[in-house]
């Protein structure tokens, strides 16, 4: 009789089994890890994704809370013919009064981030600047708490900035400073506010800060360790800020349901408005534009966010002024090309991450409307336009 | 009928001998000894960041909080121990945030938030939690009411601050205000894992920072 078993049991695997079976194995596990990583970097991706969001959402909450309550505290004032007050005159009885015009010594301005003169920063970001005077009530001394409606100066942009001045001490000693753009926070105490000063004087000059806005370029200029700029959010690659019209609150769109005209109207006011994105309340060669010492109505506000791994490698690639790589000469100078150079942006980043070994460019894109509670924009310009 | 086996099919099925088991579990046991230190500061590591964001968040939210309702809220770090969870020297181990309600009294908006062991503050990497830095508030809680019977003090102490409605919070202005987290590497100066947490006292923004 036979054994129970033949000889098979005997010689074991043979190579070509062996090797068989161990492809087989091989090939599962590769499949099981290349499944993980994917998992792991789609995990990865939304949690950024997440946070990134959260971050600069919370930062646009705060600049549109307090965007909403600026306010230029008008009021009317006798003027003569010249258009001169009494007050500027040496004897008040040489003043013959004419008619009533609106006054101001606070101001609403936006500007190029090019203009502005920073210390502590090591480049203005791409995009724009905002700086309007707000009751917000923010003091360096806290004795001064209970008084929550004193004037302070606000402003927000975006600028290339080391993290060596406020992170915290003991991470000195064991790493780099972290060099990113950041969206700035302006915020002097109500106590260095130096809007009344009497240096600011009226002085038409384009979109250049001037002697006008001491308020602003006095704590600007002493730098970012004084308290008075802070960052506000990180990697945020650009800050644009549009004054525009409430296009259907002028009467000029009144009865149009035609969407199409609305958006062609909205546009029109973007361009009438702050063609240059250069708003100056307080300037009268612009009152041809606008009522003079009057908010805009409505700004729009966008805001790019890359994530902190997209940072990193663009920093890598291309140096920490990356975003030269991607902003074209010229970018966002003329309103009415606001969304032909927004796009460009878009373009460039999806360039870049389709580009074969270009970095994969996360970001995201944020806008909206802000309505400014104090604006009382009755006069249609239109009306004063020749 | 010829029922006998070759000597090699016995052995065959003999099964293994002593000395080769001890091989095989030695080899074992070596490479999981290899393998065991790395895993668990990788177990730790993730421990560690997953907490850290959860507070970071949490931090955050506070704010969001005190700006969307436009009230004060109040930030407030708990210092206890707890024999039970094998913690027992006193350290600041949970959070919990408040604000003033409808009848003007302060209460819990969240419930006490635990840090998880191993991961703790660091007290000489957090401001926030140094005494010798004057600016926070101080105080105690009932320890039933916010622990429940967990504890066995009657009352636990708290630093606090708070979010303004604008965002800002009330710490002095002139001082860096942090928290460092780490796991299980003592109150070392230099720890080579942490994850820091960084209030801005002008407008609240909340930063974290990781090696």
């Amino acid at each position: 009789m036979q054994p129970a078993h033949p000889k098979a049991p005997d010689h074991g695997f043979s190579l070509v089994e062996l090797l068989l079976s161990m492809t087989v194995l091989t090939s599962i596990m590769l499949m099981f890890v290349g499944l993980l990583d994917q998992t792991q970097k789609t995990w990865e991706f939304s949690r950024t994704q997440i946070s990134q969001f959260r971050e600069a959402r919370l930062a646009y909450d705060i600049i549109s809370k307090n965007v909403s309550q600026a306010t230029l505290n008008a009021y009317f004032e006798q003027v003569d013919a010249k258009g001169k007050r009494a007050s500027d005159y040496a004897d008040p009885k040489d003043f013959v009064p004419k008619e009533f015009q609106i006054q101001s010594e606070l101001q609403f301005r936006t500007l190029q981030t090019r203009d502005l003169r920073v210390s502590g920063i090591v480049a203005p970001g791409p995009g724009h600047a905002l700086f309007f005077q707000a009751p917000l009530g923010s003091t360096a001394d806290q004795r001064y708490g209970p008084l929550t409606n004193l004037l302070n100066g606000r402003g927000y942009f975006v600028a290339l900035v080391s993290d060596d001045s406020f992170r915290p001490t003991f991470l000195s000693s064991m790493y780099e400073p972290k060099i990113r753009y950041r969206l700035m926070e302006f915020l002097p105490p109500t106590e260095r506010n130096q809007v009344y000063a009497a240096a600011n004087e009226a002085d038409a000059n384009g979109g250049q800060l001037t002697d006008r806005a001491k308020w602003i370029t006095v704590p600007l200029g002493t730098g970012g360790n004084s308290g008075s700029l802070r960052p506000l959010a990180e990697n945020i690659v650009a800050f644009l800020v549009s004054p525009r019209e409430a296009v259907a609150d002028t009467g000029r769109a009144t009865g149009v349901t035609d969407m199409a005209a609305l958006a062609a109207a909205d546009r029109d006011s973007t361009a009438r408005v702050a063609p240059r994105f250069v708003y100056d309340s307080a300037n009268p060669a612009d009152a041809s534009r606008w009522p003079l010492h009057t908010l805009p109505p409505l700004i729009v506000i966008t805001m790019v966010a890359i994530d902190e791994v997209t940072a990193m490698r663009l920093e890598e690639r291309y140096g920490q002024r990356f975003m030269d790589t991607f902003i074209p000469p010229n970018w966002m100078q003329a309103a009415d090309a606001y969304q032909r150079d927004l796009n460009q942006l878009i373009e460039a980043f999806n360039r870049e991450s389709t580009r074969p070994g270009g970095v994969d460019v996360s970001y995201k894109v944020f806008t909206s409307t802000i309505r400014i509670n104090g604006a009382k924009w009755s006069v249609p310009p239109s009306s004063k336009s020749p | 009928m010829n029922r006998s086996l070759s000597r090699r099919e016995v052995s065959s099925r003999r099964g293994w001998s002593l000395a080769e088991m001890l091989v095989v579990i030695t080899v074992v046991g070596f490479l999981l000894a290899m393998a065991a230190p790395n895993l668990f500061s990788l177990l730790r590591a993730s421990e560690l960041s997953s907490q850290g964001e959860v507070m970071r968040n949490w931090l955050a939210q506070a704010q969001q909080q005190a700006l969307s309702t436009g009230s004060d809220v109040e930030v407030r770090f708990y210092n206890f121990h707890d024999v039970a969870s094998a913690q027992i020297v006193d350290e600041y181990r949970a959070c919990q945030y408040f604000q003033y309600n409808d009848q003007g009294e302060l209460a819990p908006l969240v419930e006490v938030y635990r840090l998880n062991d191993p991961v703790m503050f660091s007290r000489p990497l957090s401001s926030l939690l140094d005494p010798s830095k004057p600016g926070l508030s101080t105080g105690t809680v009932d320890a039933v009411t916010y622990f429940g019977s967990g504890l066995e003090v009657a009352r636990v102490a708290y630093r606090s601050f708070r979010f303004r409605p604008d965002g800002s919070t009330d710490l002095p202005k002139n001082e860096q205000w942090y928290l460092t987290m780490v796991a299980d590497e003592g109150a070392s100066a230099t720890p080579r894992n942490f994850f820091c947490i960084q209030v801005d006292p002008y407008n609240g923004s909340v930063r974290e920072y990781r090696p």
